[in-house]
């Protein structure tokens, strides 16, 4: 199961937006905002689901790039 | 996994990540206990590597337990990526578990085909070579390396070819990706590889993206830029284009120009600088010289004739260098390019602004050019003409899209011409040099160069070469006008011998197929685009018998008879003594690498590493130790020349083929964010096989309303070489114009090269895989 930090460089003016595009994701959460970016860690079942989570924080208003700095994925190997 | 377990992980995630997000931001002082609790971390142990996949060379902790990579994490330590890692970074583990990774030698003989032990293998290809040769002679065989061979790798097939079977046919796929800029800086600065580093990320006030998607191609360096641009709002992104892609949306200002002009748009910059009085007239002075050269170089074409020597050249003044770019009006070359004359203006003040420093980025879109060599050689010249250069956020900087493109191709020199260090074959003194190192007779040497890649695999298809190795690439992917190659190998059967991670449609036409070890399943060493080296150890078995490049090479080499030249017994010794014998070579001539346990400890050192120190800016007095004190700056890769870089007349020039009414578009390839290169690693990961499944064609949107095509409809390009059907893609990532589209190459089921034109730079031997022509039918 694999469990992932992201750090998503957002627009400072849009940073709300991006705020609540990633609450409405539930296997998102927020551990840290800036102001300009977000640190989220994302807790999901497979890989696939975890690269969906990674592919949809990019596209949320607001985030102009999104990096996974960290990733477990010590279930599955 | 415990509940407490996933919360250390998710607690450890977030710090991570928050720690990276603070060195990003410039602020980074709270890394080192954030690093520390993860490294504690019972569950895992955690070692450091460079990335494997592109020539930025990001460092990546690796985390294995259970004699498996488990977990990645961006290196904070390392100062390339402070901590950042792209989408192909995060998937480093998935690269190693494919299902189908090879893991046993496989023998194709008499039409059967039979697996191995790596013994048995290893014994059939080196007695097969030793025919062929002792039929043939030594010029009969050849080895085809790679941008990914580690250090070592590179080292021991160079000294194999060189000095154990006396050819120079030693080639690698670099030549296909950034020839041009190696021709570029050693025609204008007399040495290879940039100046400056990626410190200038962080100094700079202009970016200038010469056909560059950085933000695609090396994210974690444009995160850099928009990190910078951020904390200084002043800063300006110029994005030059043929077509719109991410770095677009990011960049302050776009110029799109028609394929091929940038010659001209170069120019005509270089004539407002002087125009407009903003020449930098005490370092032209005294650092650079002008020179013109040969014009009617052809094109590399195959059935081209005779053309002029395209390295003959003479010294000119300044005088007639002006009266040459006077031609070069913002309007002529809006004429040519399509750009606005006042998008050239503004773009030639930023360059001529002594208070804007400028960083000018290219990679394949300037490298891939049947004039690349050129337009290398003339974004040089803004840079010399506005002496900004070699300091702290100016300079010109060609970025690599190999992770020892730099390291291994170019260092330690794996191309026909080269020597380790910058040395050429056709150099008595150099090859004398080579000998004594090598401890063989000089006369063993080959003293001239062979076969440039190109003419390597147009050689094996005619029948003219009869034996190669390949290791770490994927030519039947990678060549331009693929059909011809693949059918000339078919009818002349040459033996070939790949050695790799995943099956490719090059080990298909092999007939011995050898499993290499990758990544972190041995030990090596890579360089980077900043000439940074970076070692790594082993950290995990390899799967079956797979064993790392260099020891393939190595045991077919004292299968040969050549045992003397690889004195070194077991993985260990073997990636230490390689290593330390090519650093022999570097010391002395302005490319001394580090030794090899500091590079154990460092994050990577950048060469020139003089009594411990790395250098940041070459050229410049006080950063680089090879400029003595009072010159200021010193292009001492020139020294016959006065320590000067040359600025160049070249003109712009049409491409060999452009669209017309048969064949109305233009077609570039290209590379996309979720793989790399040919995809034979990254179509392994099923998450980024699903984000790019398969390759497709970027029409303009207008363009698909004329043609009646949606997006996702099928469409068939066809060129003079062959054709290729495609889901279109509208109104997507990128998108070109109208009257062009574009079709990435990762995808070997549909290859893109079966529609490009078999045309290169005379100078580089570069193949230009981002113009030719192609009309586009509904399917």
């Amino acid at each position: 199961m694999p469990i992932s930090g992201v750090l998503l460089q957002c627009d400072p003016e849009r940073i709300a937006a991006a705020v609540q595009g990633v609450v409405a994701r539930t296997r998102c959460e927020i551990r840290e905002r800036r102001e300009n970016a977000l640190v989220v860690v994302t807790d999901t079942a497979t890989l696939d689901a975890d690269r969906a989570e990674v592919e949809a924080l990019s596209t949320i208003e607001g985030v102009l790039a999104a990096h996974v700095v960290f990733s477990n994925i010590e279930d599955l190997t | 996994m415990t509940a407490n377990r996933r919360e250390f992980l998710k607690r450890m995630a977030a710090a991570w990540t928050g720690a990276s997000f603070a060195a990003l931001a410039g602020c980074g002082d709270d890394q080192q206990p954030v690093s520390q609790a993860i490294l504690d971390d019972p569950g895992v142990t955690w070692s450091k590597a460079p990335c494997r996949f592109c020539g930025t060379g990001c460092g990546v902790m690796v985390g294995v337990r259970d004699g498996k990579v488990v977990a990645v994490a961006g290196d904070q330590q390392n100062p390339v990526n402070l901590g950042l890692l792209c989408v192909k970074g995060y998937h480093l583990p998935g690269i190693l578990y494919g299902e189908d990774r090879l893991a046993m030698p496989v023998i194709r003989e008499n039409g059967d085909e039979r697996e191995s032990p790596m013994e048995e293998a290893l014994d059939y290809v080196a007695d097969r070579f030793k025919q062929i040769v002792d039929e043939h002679g030594k010029e009969s065989i050849a080895v085809y390396g790679s941008g990914q061979w580690t250090i070592q790798d590179g080292y021991a097939a160079s000294k194999w070819m060189r000095a154990g079977v006396g050819n120079n046919n030693v080639e690698a796929n670099a030549r296909l990706c950034m020839a041009s800029a190696v021709t570029g800086f050693l025609t204008t600065f007399g040495k290879d590889e940039p100046m400056g580093c990626y410190d200038d990320f962080e100094q700079g006030d202009v970016f200038v993206f010469w056909g560059n998607n950085m933000a695609e191609m090396h994210p974690v360096l444009f995160s850099r830029i928009l990190a910078r641009k951020k904390s200084v709002p002043a800063v300006q992104l110029v994005d030059i284009g043929t077509r719109r892609t991410r770095t677009t949306e990011a960049s302050d200002h776009y110029l799109e120009f028609e394929p091929n002009s940038d010659l001209a748009i170069a120019n005509a910059i270089a004539r407002e600088i002087i125009e407009q009085g903003w020449v930098n007239e005490d370092f032209v002075s005294k650092h650079c010289l002008f020179k013109k050269a040969s014009e009617d170089i052809g094109y590399g074409l195959r059935d081209e004739g005779a053309k002029q020597n395209p390295m003959a050249n003479e010294q000119i003044g300044f005088e007639e260098y002006r009266r040459f770019v006077s031609k070069y009006t913002p309007e002529y070359a809006s004429e040519i390019s399509g750009v606005p004359a006042s998008q050239i203006r503004d773009l030639a003040k930023l360059y001529g602004d002594p208070r804007q420093k400028v960083v000018s980025l290219w990679c394949m879109g300037m490298n891939q050019h049947t004039r690349g060599t050129w337009i290398n050689n003339l974004v040089y010249n803004l840079h010399l003409l506005t002496g900004k250069i070699s300091q702290p956020g100016n300079g010109p900087f060609s970025l690599t899209g190999q992770p020892s493109a730099c390291g291994t191709v170019r260092e330690v020199g794996t191309l026909t011409q080269a020597l380790p260090a910058g040395r050429r074959v056709d150099n008595p003194e150099h090859r004398a040099y080579a000998a004594k190192i090598w401890d063989v007779p000089v006369e063993s040497l080959a003293p001239k160069p062979s076969m440039h890649t190109m003419a390597m695999f147009r050689n094996l298809a005619t029948g003219k070469l009869k034996g190669v190795l390949i290791q770490v690439t994927n030519p039947m992917v990678t060549l331009p006008d693929l059909n011809w190659f693949k059918e000339g190998i078919a009818k002349h059967k040459p033996f070939i011998v790949v050695s790799d991670v995943y099956p490719t449609p090059t080990t298909e036409v092999a007939d011995v197929v050898l499993p290499a070890a990758m990544w972190v399943e041995r030990e090596g060493c890579f360089g980077n685009s900043e000439r940074r080296t970076q070692q790594w150890n082993q950290l995990v078995d390899p799967p079956g018998e797979a064993l790392p490049d260099s020891t393939i090479t190595v045991e077919i080499a004292r299968r040969m008879g050549h045992g003397k030249l690889f004195p070194w017994e077991g993985e260990e010794a073997l990636a230490r003594g390689l290593y330390e014998e090519y650093r022999e070579f570097t010391i002395g001539v302005g490319k001394d690498v580090a030794l090899y346990d500091d590079l154990k400890r460092a994050r990577g050192l950048r060469w020139p590493v003089v009594d411990g120190v790395e250098t940041r800016w070459r050229y410049a007095e006080g950063s680089d130790p090879y400029v003595p004190a009072g010159a200021e700056f010193a292009f001492y890769g020139n020294h016959s020349l006065g320590d000067r870089a040359v600025i160049w007349q070249r003109p712009y020039q049409e491409p060999p083929e452009s669209p017309d009414d048969e064949y109305p578009f233009w077609l570039a390839t290209g590379r996309v964010l979720e793989h790399w290169h040919t995809g034979s690693m990254t179509r392994r990961v099923p998450q980024l096989h699903q984000a790019q499944p398969k390759a497709y064609v970027e029409i303009n949107q207008e363009d698909a309303r004329t043609m009646g095509l949606s997006d996702g409809a099928s469409v068939k390009l066809v060129s003079r070489r062959g054709e290729l059907t495609l889901d279109a893609r509208v109104g997507g990532r990128g998108e070109p114009p109208t009257g062009r589209v574009f079709v990435p190459f990762f995808d070997e089921s549909l290859l893109a090269n079966v529609l490009t034109l078999d045309a290169h730079c005379p100078i580089s031997k570069q193949p230009d895989y981002k113009k030719c022509a192609v009309r586009l039918e509904k399917v």
